[in-house]
């Protein structure tokens, strides 16, 4: 619903912006949900988006301009751009803060349930699954790998640079390992599947479809939804 | 009594080598009747689990394997996995679903049946475990020997004829092997265990197959294989273990 209302107001709406914010946090504080490991971890997803971001201002040369001279060298900065880039990453934050918001009250297996609930293809749900199930043993292992690591490290002689560096080589023997691991792995689960009648075709249980309440869980939801997106409409005057 | 003498299990020079890489069977012949319980002991890297493997066809052997009645060829490989389960070393590789019920009813889907029918033998299968409360539970979140006991519900579930472990006690403490060992011994399939551990062989199984560098160096009673110290120490294994 979050995704669905920020993506269709139009773009300048901060009130909108900020009521979703307000509601967000409120519905974190209900679920007793720490907002500060909250926040970080929406921050933390938003990294490789604001990333991606960042050039626009400098690449897109709407005016108004602004000169600004950084070691010599001199950058022109579109101001509008710079509005519009920041106005975006408020857009995908509050889509994140949602996302974390819901995995983190919602458990992973009624996740996938109501995705085949609505018809996601099975084939996405499987391997969903799998992922979410084996995540989990690969970052225990990881871990493990890591404090192997530390307890067999030599003191640091060569200054932080030097362990970084250290730590950097010996984190791609990790990653070698574990990928290795992770396909040894799923050759195991395969055959397990294979003994258990896997020909290819994914079934899976089908539970009791949609009950009326539910059903009106959602439209409610959407109403919800579509007032936010009025409301935006009519504070934006068009 | 008549139904015991029928051999479910009947392998005739059995060879399996891996791509590029030595022989792991090499000629490997025995006969298993309805109902024993064998345990299948080695050193590591004798070839048991290579063993189970080919039982069920996941690893193609050259050699006569017939199971229940049926050659092990790929047209018959539906009908053999029904009547074979595989209780893997470790249960993570057999518990993939995101609830246990989904893992325990996995096979029961693929079989076609009911709703109802799935539903009441999955129950059934987890309570054969002392299980049943974890229905709706993550597999992840469960203990070791709560794996080990999901992952044989998996099996029971598809009530086979024969139940094939490989080494279902690795790594569970004293309670959780006894715990399995309660649930094996009621266990009125035929049952092959591959195992290190002798005290549980000697506890479950009354014939003993050794497997050393992929030869079958003894096939007989179990108690004569324990008094056999010389025997046990040749290919790797401690009665004391």
């Amino acid at each position: 619903m979050v995704a669905f209302v920020v993506l269709t107001v139009p773009l300048f709406t901060w009130a909108v912006y900020i009521l979703l914010f307000s509601v967000l946090t409120a519905m974190a504080i209900s679920s007793c949900l720490p907002l500060r490991q909250v926040f970080k971890r929406a921050f933390l997803i938003e990294v490789p988006l604001v990333l991606i971001l960042i050039p626009l201002p400098f690449l897109n040369q709407t005016a108004p301009l602004k000169a600004l001279d950084w070691w010599g060298i001199t950058l022109h900065i579109s101001w509008s751009e710079l509005l519009r880039v920041g106005v975006l990453m408020l857009r995908s934050w509050l889509i994140i803060f949602s996302m974390v918001l819901f995995t983190l009250t919602t458990p992973a297996g009624e996740l996938l349930t109501s995705l085949s609930d609505l018809h996601v293809p099975a084939v996405l749900v499987t391997v969903i699954s799998l992922m979410w199930r084996y995540l989990a043993l690969f970052v225990d292992d990881s871990q493990k790998m890591v404090a192997a690591r530390e307890l067999r490290s030599v003191p640091a002689r060569r200054g932080k640079a030097g362990r970084f560096a250290q730590n950097i080589k010996s984190a791609g023997s990790i990653l070698g390992s574990l990928f290795i691991q992770a396909y040894d792995q799923s050759e195991r689960i395969y055959q397990a599947m294979q003994l258990r009648g896997f020909d290819g075709t994914l079934r899976s249980w089908k539970k009791e479809p949609l009950q009326n309440a539910q059903k009106l869980q959602m439209l409610a939801l959407l109403m919800v939804g579509i007032l936010f997106i009025m409301g935006a409409y009519g504070i934006d005057g068009k | 009594m008549e139904n015991e003498q029928v051999a479910v299990i009947a392998v005739k020079d059995l060879h399996f080598a891996y791509a590029d890489a030595a022989e792991i069977l090499s000629g490997i012949s025995f006969s298993i009747k309805a109902g024993e319980k064998v345990a299948i002991a080695g050193p590591n890297g004798a070839g048991k689990t290579t063993l189970l493997l080919n039982l069920t066809g996941l690893l193609p052997g050259s050699g006569q394997v017939t199971v229940n009645g049926m050659r092990l060829e790929k047209k018959n490989f539906p009908a053999i996995r029904q009547s074979v389960g595989l209780v893997f070393q470790s249960p993570d590789d057999q518990l993939f679903s995101s609830r246990v019920f989904e893992d325990v009813a996995y096979g029961l889907i693929y079989q076609g049946m009911g709703k109802e029918e799935i539903a009441l033998r999955t129950q059934q299968a987890l309570e054969e475990v002392g299980m049943a409360s974890f229905e709706q539970a993550v597999p992840y979140h469960l203990s070791l020997g709560q794996k080990k006991r999901v992952a044989i519900a998996t099996v029971l579930s598809m009530r086979p004829a024969v139940i094939l472990f490989d080494e279902p006690t690795m790594g569970l403490d004293a309670r959780a092997k006894k715990q399995f060992l309660q649930i094996a011994r009621t266990l009125s399939q035929t049952v092959l265990v591959a195992t290190h551990d002798m005290r549980l062989a000697a506890a479950l199984c009354s014939r003993l197959l050794i497997l050393d560098e992929g030869h079958l160096v003894y096939d007989g009673p179990l108690q004569s294989a324990l008094q056999d110290t010389a025997l046990l120490e040749r290919h790797g294994l401690d009665r004391d273990w």
